[in-house]
């Protein structure tokens, strides 16, 4: 159980004070064929220093839940319902404040300035994420320009600085290196060297790791582990390796089309699964047996049945057509909502309704 | 890089070579030997034929001796003294008819294609972005049109409204006054006044043509994860597009640059001969069915070696914006 953690110590910071409340929130894309249903409702809460993974299969809406969250849906896209309340830290020259990003112009300046200064993403394709006609040092030296108040030279010194953090050989020259003289992994640092670079209080790491080697894979997530025993941030760590989710995340979120069907800490998720797709996820991992989960890289694969086309959302509970506990009658006409269980365990699902 | 250059210049030497072969051996082509028709030709516009001078002229290239010497008197009368050899119809040394109209040819061509990308850049970027706005949907219809409709059509129609609605000649790139006159500040600013129709004409031909080129790389680089991590880091849009994707979509701009300095001086004939305008095709083409053959063999190798040194330009400026391209093998 312990190893499911990874036995790291909670960050220095209030882990009790909200950072993030995620409400009904709705995205929809509205492309000629019809109107994908890309999030149905998403609730979930982040807190202060705090970990939370993400997990579902693909094209459940994890991406979109982060495009969503940093105001960056890309067009047809676009939130039509719900709230995501950030919970803004107060600095030397401005209180504390709650701003909902739904609600925000996403190309105006408040969104701007919360974007890679309070809240930064790193994205799954180190290859492809930084621009091939830039340095890394000019594309991290301009982040820092963005948000923070210095000059060219002190944002030059904090690149590097940053560069060295993440483990860099060499932090001056790659600070004059193109993307393509660079590895997979050594991008990845130096996206979350990018990210990292105005201390934002909230890290979204969407598939961080997906795109790597397994050695490369296990470096940067022990490298993230430490960067946020050092910084503090709270962390979405999205991802459909569960292996992943066991050594990274304090609090799980599981998604499916669109919705969360589940959501609980780390230990209950794995020892305790309560809804039927949680539960075919973890079968569908061949060994993850009570011992050490660290490194283990499975994929989730082989659940019986497709995820339905978005266009169809089925009628009811969307997992039912695939749910072995399906009841004839009830599932396939309304879809359940989410219940609390004890341990604020919160679950989708007829099986647990009063 | 700059070793790279060097390397590439001392390859071009045999290859100039072997392009100068071709080149002569297309002022052979005709039968008979150039003197022979000169005299002709000199006889038959009722001029009287100077020994002296025909003597001179055979001294000169090497005439009656055999190929290979007449082609190295050729390439060293143009190595050592730039002399290109003579032109018949116009019974001018070539190097005098070319220069003029090669350095007009430039400025017209230059001028027209900066102007071209100026107002294609801006107008692509805009329909990449606005996709499926009404203004994308215009110049979409307009660069169809655009394509579809030949620069010397467009001159034609130009040159008739001017004339019709207007009364001006637009056609030329000087007046009559200057036409013959020597260089002077005041020709120069006569050419100024005159060049503008027919640079706007040759540059609004390919412009419908950049602004799809634009339009389309611009798309290919909108949706890169590149854009995406700027923009999660809080760039403002406006700058974001011009920074990132604009800058890495117009790479393929670069790399075509250089081959147009060849088109130069070929590509703009029609509209040029519709305008009447003192540019290097109509005489290139004038020369080829003259069979002028110095000044048609004179302008086969200068575009064969434009377009080499054109592709050479091209892989530098390529090297120089693309930092993932890289010169040294
Ligand atoms: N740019 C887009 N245009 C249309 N549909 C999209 C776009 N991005 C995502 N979607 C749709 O939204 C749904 C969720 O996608 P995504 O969040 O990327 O899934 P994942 O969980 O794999 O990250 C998918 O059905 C996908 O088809
Ligand atoms: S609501 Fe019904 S179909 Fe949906 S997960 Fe629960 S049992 Fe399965
Ligand atoms: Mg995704």
């Amino acid at each position: 159980m312990e190893q499911a953690n990874n036995g790291h110590a909670p960050a220095p910071v209030d882990t009790d004070e909200v950072l993030l409340e995620i409400k009904d929130l709705k995205t929809h894309f509205f492309l000629d064929q019809g109107v994908v249903h890309a999030l149905e409702g998403v609730d979930f809460t982040v807190n202060r220093g705090q970990t939370i993974g993400l997990v579902g299969e693909s094209g459940c809406g994890k991406s979109v839940t982060a495009r969503s969250i940093l105001s960056i849906v890309p067009p047809p896209g676009r939130v039509v319902q719900g709230e995501i309340l950030f919970h803004r830290a107060p600095t030397a020259d401005r209180p504390g404040e709650t701003v909902d990003m739904a609600q925000l112009d996403p190309k105006g300046s408040l969104a701007r300035s919360i974007r890679g200064g309070d809240i930064s993403m790193v994205f799954q394709e180190p290859m492809t994420s930084l621009s091939p006609v830039h340095t890394i040092g000019a594309q991290i030296i301009e982040a820092i320009s963005l948000h923070r108040d210095c000059s060219q030279e002190e944002a030059a010194e904090i690149t590097v600085e940053m560069l060295r953090r993440v483990n860099l050989p060499q932090p001056e020259g790659v600070l004059k290196r193109y993307p393509h003289e660079l590895s997979g992994g050594m991008r990845q640092r130096v996206m979350i060297a990018m990210a990292l670079s105005c201390q934002p209080s909230l890290l979204i790491a969407d598939e961080p790791t997906t795109a790597l080697d397994v050695t490369t894979q296990a470096q940067i997530l022990t490298l993230m582990q430490e960067l946020q025993e050092e910084f503090g941030m709270a962390i979405i760590f999205i991802t459909h390796d569960l292996g992943v989710i066991a050594q990274m995340v304090d609090y799980v979120v599981v998604m499916y089309l669109g919705e969360v069907v589940e959501m609980a800490d780390v230990n209950s998720i794995f020892y305790d699964p309560k809804h039927p797709y949680t539960r075919s996820l973890l079968h569908s991992i061949p060994k993850l047996g009570r011992k050490s989960v660290e490194g283990l890289t499975s994929r989730l694969t082989a659940i019986h049945g497709v995820v339905p086309d978005p266009y169809s959302i089925p009628k009811g509970c969307p997992y039912h057509p695939r749910c072995h506990d399906a009841v004839r009658g009830v599932c396939d006409t309304d879809n359940p909502t989410l219940h609390t269980l004890p341990g604020d365990h919160k679950v989708r699902c007829v099986l647990y309704d009063d | 890089m700059l070793l790279y250059i060097i390397r590439r210049i001392l390859f071009m030497i045999p290859t100039l070579a072997a392009i100068s072969i071709l080149s002569f051996a297309i002022i052979q082509l005709p039968p008979g030997d150039f003197l022979t028709s000169y005299a002709a030709q000199l006889a038959q516009e009722g001029d009287l034929v100077d020994e002296e001078e025909l003597e001179a002229l055979a001294q000169r290239y090497g005439l009656g001796q055999p190929v290979y010497v007449q082609y190295w008197k050729w390439i060293k009368g143009i190595a050592t003294k730039g002399d290109w050899g003579q032109s018949m119809e116009w019974q001018k040394p070539v190097a005098e008819l070319i220069w003029e109209r090669l350095a007009l040819t430039v400025v017209l061509s230059m001028s027209a294609l900066l102007v071209s990308w100026f107002i294609a850049i801006p107008i692509g970027v805009y329909s990449a972005t606005n996709q499926y706005s009404i203004l994308d949907y215009s110049m979409t219809a307009f660069s169809f049109i655009g394509l579809g409709v030949p620069g010397f059509l467009l001159a034609l129609i130009i040159l008739y409204l001017a004339h019709s609605q207007l009364n001006m000649n637009v056609g030329g790139l000087f007046s009559e006054e200057y036409m013959l006159a020597p260089w002077s500040w005041a020709k120069i600013m006569d050419m100024l006044a005159h060049i503008w129709v027919p640079m706007f004409i040759v540059a609004i031909s390919s412009t419908a043509g950049n602004i799809r080129i634009t339009r389309a790389n611009l798309l290919d680089e909108l949706n890169k994860p590149y854009v995406e991590t700027a923009r999660a880091k809080g760039v403002k849009e406006t700058k974001l597009i011009w920074k990132y994707p604009v800058r890495v979509a117009m790479n393929p701009f670069f790399s075509t640059v250089g081959w147009s300095l060849a088109s130069l001086i070929s590509g703009t004939t029609l509209v040029a001969m519709v305008l009447s305008l003192q540019t290097t095709g109509p005489m290139l083409l004038r020369s080829l069915t003259a069979q002028d053959m110095y000044l048609a063999g004179t302008f086969l190798f200068m575009l064969s070696t434009l377009t080499i040194i054109g592709t050479l330009i091209s892989d530098v400026l390529l090297a120089i914006v693309d930092p993932r391209i890289r010169l040294e093998q």
